[in-house]
C-alpha cells in the first residue's frame, strides 16, 4: 500500500516536469518546408506535440521565440569525437568493431564547433579502410544527458577500391573486395539485418555488387566516394551520403552533380567526414544552401542535413521537429538556408546549451 | 566520326543531344530495306524488308514493296549485330583479384564498368554483344558475363541515354587460365612473404597443380555437402557447378602443351563443357581437339607489335641475320658483345677500323629496324685485307650473334602473350575449321582502344584472307559466337523473334572498304553514320 502510494507520487512528480510551448516565428517541418504559427510543446527533453491549433493547458509555459526554429542538424557521417581514425588496420574484416568505443566525450573544441554550427547530433563511423569496418555510433554534440544515443547504428562496409585496396596483401581490387565481402557472408553479420548498413562505394559496379549480396534484407545507405557524377544514376530512389568539398571549393562539375543526383531521384545527405580530412561543421549548412540553389528545392536541401540525414543513420529520434522526437532545436535569426542567418540558441535534449550573441532591441 | 562524338559526349560536362539515339514508341514498327541480308548462319537473302518492333525482329519479307518510310541505303548489306565471344572489354585491374590464385566466385557481372568507353568503340565496329571473360592474372579468374554494348541505362549522370552496356547474362562460365600469365610477377617467399606476389603459381606446373587441387577439393566438398559435414564455400560451389555440368568452363591456353594439358585435365576431372580461349597454337593439335570434341574461341593475331604478338622478324630478315656482313678488326669482341638490352637487342656499332686510317671512317652500314644490315653484301672493307682465320671467327661470331639475338627478336618480351603468342597465325581459324574443330573468333582487348584494325570484323576479314570461307567467318562472329555465349536463342541471327540487334554495312561486311553505317540494339538506333 505504502509502496503503491510512493510510486504514484513519483509518477505525478515526473509528469509535473514543466511543459514549454515554444512559439517561434516560423518552424521547419519534417519534410523540410517551413510554416508560420506553429507551436512546439516540449517536456523532459522530448517534443510532446507540434501543431497550429494545440489546446494549451494552464500550466504550459509559453515562450515566443524571435526567429526560425529548426531541428538541430544531423552530421550524417562524421569522424568528430574520435581523436584517431577509428580503424583497425591489421585485418580486412572487423565487423564487431564499434566507433562508439572511440568517441571522446570530453567537451572540447570539436563539440563546441559543431554546436556553434547548429549541429546537435553526429553519426560517427569507423574508417572505411576495411571491407567490413564495424558499427557506427550516434552521439549528441552536448547536453548533460546520455551522450551516446545509439552505440550500434549501421554496419559500415566498404567496396570503394580506393579505400580497401592493399597492393601488398590484398584485396588488390574492387572485384577482390567484393569477393572478400561475399566470402565473409555479410548477411550473417550479427544484427545487420535489423540495423542495416552504410556502404562506401565509388562506382556503379560496387553498388550493383552490394545490392546483389545484401538484397532487400539489409537496409542500405550509400556513402559516395570519388565522382558520384559517374555513377549516381545507379542510386535512383536511394538515400546517399555525399562527401562535400570544403566550404567554397565546390567546382561546377560538383554542383551540377548535386543537381543531377537530385533530379535522378537520389535523396542526398551531407556529413563532415571526407576522404582525407574532416570538413568544418559549418560546411554542412553551406552544402544545403548550395543544394537549395542548384536544385530549386529548399525542402530537400533542408532535409539533407536534418530528416534525410536521420534516415541515413536510421534514427527516428532526431532530425525533425515532430511528436516524439528529441528536443534538439536550434533557433535561427532567419531561415537557415538564408546565408545571412545566424544562431540565436541551441537546445539539446531540452537543455539550452548555447546562446548566440545578444540581439539588438 | 560519330563514334568520337559518342565518346566525347560521355565525358562532356553538359551533354547535349549530339548522339542520334531515337526512342520510338513501343508499338512503332521500323522497316529496313536492304539489298543483301546476311542471316548469320551462312544464308544470304537479297532485296529484303526487315521489320523491327518492340526491340525484336518482327518480320522478314523477301522482295516486298519498299514503304516510303523505310530505312534504305543503296548497296548496303545487313548483318546481325556482331558477337564477340572472347572479349576483355573493361576487364582490367579493378576486375581481377591478384592476391589469390583462386577467386572462382568473383563475378564479372558485379565488377564490370558498364560505362567503359570500350563498349562504344566496339559498338562503332558493329559489335553489339560481347562475352566478357575474366582476366588471366590468377588461375581461377572468376565467372564471365555477357553484355550488350549499348542500350543500358547509364549510371553516369552526365552520359546520354542508352550509352552504357547492359548485362544480359551473369555468371555464364568459369574462367581458368594456364600458361605464363597466371604466374607473372609471382615469386617464392624467400623467407618472409613480402606481399601477395609471394605466392603460387610460379610455373606452368604450378598453375595446373592449383587447378587439380581445387577440383579435387570441390569433389570432396560435394560429398561433404551431401552428408552435411561442410559449410557453404562460394568458390567451391562454382567448381561443383562445373563438375555437375551446370556451368561451362573456359580455359585460356595458348601453347600447344597448355592446350594438351586442358585435354588431359578434361578427362581426369570430368569436365563436361569446355571451351579453349585464345588457343594460339591450337592448329598444332587440331586433331586432338576434334577427337575430344572441345571447342575453341580463337584469339586475334594482332597487327601491332606494341599490343601483340605476330610481328617477329620476317623470313627475309632471319635469312639476313644468318648471313651478316663480314666482321673484322682487332676489337671484334667489343663489337660483338655491345648489347643494349633495354632497347631490345645487340647494338651494331658504327664500325671504325682502326687499323686503316685511310678507311672510309664513319660510313654507316644501312640497317633495318632490327639493327641488321639491309644489304648482306655490303662491304666497305674492299681495301682492307683479312686474315683467313678471321673467316672462321666470323662464323663463330655469327652463331654468337644469333644465339644472343634469336629469342628476343622472336618473342619481343619474355612473358605472357608476347612469348606465348609467337606462333600466332591468322590462318588459325581456317586450319581449325578444316580439321573440324568448332571454332569462333574473338577480339580479346581489340576494342579497348580505338585501334580498329584489330576489331572483330577485321579478325573475320583476316581469317578469310587466310583461307576461311566467308560465310563461315561471318557465322563465327554472329550465330556460332552466340552459341558460345549460350544466347543462340535470341542473338546472332537475323530471324523473326530474335533481338533486333542489326548492323547495316556500307558494302559487303567482309570487304576491307566496308564500315557500319547504322547500328540497332534492341531495335533502338545506337549509331547512325549514314550521312
Amino acid at each position: 500500500m505504502l509502496a503503491a502510494t510512493i510510486l504514484s507520487l513519483a509518477l505525478a512528480q515526473a509528469t509535473q516536469a514543466p511543459i514549454w510551448a515554444l512559439q517561434p516565428e516560423r518552424v521547419i517541418l519534417p519534410d523540410g518546408s517551413s510554416a508560420k504559427g506553429v507551436t512546439v510543446l516540449v517536456q523532459n527533453g522530448q517534443i510532446l506535440d507540434v501543431g497550429t491549433d494545440l489546446q494549451l493547458a494552464n500550466n504550459v509555459r509559453k515562450m515566443a521565440l524571435p526567429g526560425v526554429l529548426a531541428p538541430g542538424f544531423v552530421d550524417a557521417f562524421s569522424a568528430y569525437g574520435t581523436d584517431h581514425p577509428a580503424q583497425e588496420d591489421s585485418r580486412s574484416l572487423t565487423p564487431s568493431l564499434r566507433a562508439a568505443d572511440a568517441i571522446d566525450l570530453r567537451d572540447g573544441d570539436a563539440w563546441k564547433n559543431l554546436r556553434d554550427a547548429g549541429v546537435t547530433s553526429v553519426h560517427v563511423l569507423p574508417s572505411p579502410g576495411n571491407v567490413q569496418a564495424g558499427w557506427g555510433a550516434m552521439a549528441t554534440t552536448g547536453g548533460d544527458q546520455k551522450r551516446i544515443l545509439n552505440g550500434k547504428t549501421r554496419q559500415v562496409l566498404s567496396l570503394a577500391a580506393e579505400a580497401v585496396n592493399d597492393r601488398d596483401f590484398g584485396p588488390s581490387s574492387q572485384a577482390g573486395a567484393v569477393e572478400l565481402l561475399e566470402q565473409s557472408k555479410p548477411l550473417e553479420i550479427k544484427d545487420i539485418q535489423q540495423k542495416g548498413a552504410v556502404i562506401h562505394v565509388a562506382s556503379a559496379e560496387a553498388v550493383r555488387a552490394a545490392r546483389g549480396m545484401l538484397g532487400k534484407q539489409v537496409e542500405s545507405r550509400w556513402l559516395l566516394w570519388g565522382d558520384p557524377g559517374q555513377y549516381g544514376g545507379e542510386l535512383r530512389g536511394e538515400i546517399v551520403g555525399m562527401q562535400m568539398p570544403a566550404d567554397s571549393s565546390w567546382n561546377p562539375r560538383q554542383m551540377e552533380t548535386l543537381k543531377r543526383l537530385h533530379k535522378a531521384g537520389v535523396q542526398i545527405t551531407f556529413g563532415t567526414w571526407a576522404n582525407r580530412s574532416a570538413r568544418k561543421p559549418a560546411d554542412l549548412r553551406w552544402a544545403a544552401i548550395l543544394m537549395s540553389r542548384m536544385t530549386g528545392d529548399p525542402a530537400a536541401a533542408m532535409a539533407s542535413i536534418t530528416s534525410a540525414a536521420a534516415k541515413f543513420v536510421g534514427n527516428n529520434k532526431v532530425g525533425a521537429i515532430a511528436k516524439g522526437r528529441r528536443a534538439d532545436l536550434v533557433l535561427w535569426s532567419a531561415h537557415p538556408l538564408d546565408s545571412t542567418a545566424s544562431i540565436r540558441a541551441v537546445m539539446i535534449g531540452g537543455q539550452t546549451v548555447s546562446r548566440g550573441p545578444a540581439q539588438e532591441n | 566520326m560519330i563514334s568520337s562524338v559518342l565518346l566525347g559526349s560521355l565525358f562532356a560536362f553538359a551533354s547535349t543531344s549530339s548522339v542520334p539515339v531515337s526512342a520510338p514508341a513501343q508499338d512503332q514498327t521500323q522497316t529496313i530495306s536492304v539489298d543483301v541480308l546476311h542471316v548469320g548462319n551462312g544464308e544470304t537473302l537479297e532485296n529484303v524488308l526487315i521489320q523491327v518492333n518492340d526491340g525484336k525482329i518482327s518480320a522478314i519479307i523477301p522482295g516486298g514493296k519498299i514503304p516510303s518510310d523505310a530505312v534504305r541505303v543503296e548497296g548496303a548489306h545487313l548483318t546481325p549485330g556482331l558477337v564477340d565471344a572472347f572479349s576483355y572489354m573493361a576487364v582490367n585491374q579493378t576486375t581481377v583479384e591478384e592476391s589469390r590464385e583462386t577467386t572462382a566466385s568473383a563475378s564479372l557481372a558485379r565488377s564490370i564498368r558498364l560505362a567503359d568507353p570500350a563498349f562504344q568503340i566496339a559498338l562503332a565496329e558493329g559489335v553489339t554483344t560481347a562475352f566478357l571473360t575474366p582476366d588471366s592474372l590468377n588461375v581461377f579468374g572468376g565467372m564471365a558475363a555477357v553484355v550488350k554494348t549499348a542500350g543500358g541505362q547509364p549510371a553516369d549522370l552526365f552520359a546520354d541515354a542508352g550509352s552504357a552496356a547492359q548485362i544480359i547474362g551473369a555468371d555464364v562460365a568459369l574462367k581458368i587460365s594456364l600458361g605464363n600469365d597466371v604466374s607473372m610477377g609471382n615469386h617464392p617467399p624467400f623467407g618472409r612473404p613480402s606481399g601477395f606476389y609471394s605466392r603460387r603459381p610460379t610455373t606452368r606446373m604450378g598453375a595446373v597443380w592449383e587447378v587439380r587441387r581445387q577440383f579435387y577439393r570441390a569433389k570432396r566438398y560435394m560429398e561433404q555437402r551431401k552428408n552435411g559435414s561442410a559449410e557453404v564455400d562460394a568458390d567451391l560451389e562454382v567448381l561443383a557447378k562445373v563438375l555437375r555440368g551446370e556451368m561451362p568452363l573456359r580455359v585460356q591456353a595458348r601453347r600447344n602443351n597448355d592446350i594438351q594439358t586442358v585435354l588431359r585435365l578434361a578427362v581426369e576431372l570430368g569436365w563436361k563443357d569446355v571451351t579453349i580461349e585464345e588457343a594460339t597454337e591450337a592448329f598444332r593439335c587440331a586433331d586432338l581437339l576434334k577427337a575430344a570434341g572441345i571447342q575453341v574461341v580463337a584469339g586475334p593475331a594482332y597487327d601491332q607489335r606494341s599490343r601483340a604478338i605476330a610481328s617477329g622478324p620476317s623470313l627475309a630478315e632471319l635469312r639476313m641475320a644468318a648471313d651478316p656482313p663480314p666482321i673484322c678488326c682487332e676489337n671484334l669482341h667489343e663489337d660483338l658483345f655491345l648489347t643494349n638490352w633495354e632497347d631490345g637487342g645487340p647494338v651494331y656499332p658504327k664500325h671504325v677500323c682502326e687499323t686503316d686510317t685511310t678507311f672510309r671512317a664513319g660510313l654507316e652500314v644501312p640497317r633495318n629496324q632490327y639493327g641488321l644490315p639491309i644489304d648482306p653484301n655490303f662491304d666497305d672493307h674492299d681495301d682492307h685485307d683479312h686474315e683467313s682465320a678471321m673467316g672462321d671467327l666470323s662464323g663463330l661470331a655469327l652463331d654468337l650473334a644469333l644465339l644472343v639475338r634469336t629469342p628476343r627478336t622472336a618473342t619481343g618480351l619474355s612473358s605472357g602473350r608476347f612469348s606465348e603468342g609467337d606462333q600466332a597465325t591468322p590462318a588459325l581459324a581456317a586450319l581449325l575449321d578444316q580439321a573440324g574443330v568448332t571454332t569462333v573468333l574473338g577480339a580479346a582487348e581489340a576494342h579497348d582502344q580505338s585501334l580498329t584494325e584489330s576489331s572483330l570484323i577485321h579478325q573475320a576479314r583476316r581469317a578469310v584472307q587466310y583461307g576461311l570461307a566467308p560465310e563461315k567467318a561471318l557465322a563465327m562472329v554472329t550465330t556460332r559466337a552466340a552459341e558460345f555465349c549460350g544466347m543462340a536463342d535470341r542473338i546472332g541471327l537475323a530471324k523473326v523473334g530474335y533481338d533486333a540487334d542489326l548492323v547495316l554495312w556500307s558494302g559487303d561486311p567482309l570487304s576491307a572498304t566496308s564500315r557500319p553505317i547504322l547500328i540497332l540494339v534492341d531495335g533502338q538506333v545506337m549509331l547512325d553514320n549514314r550521312n
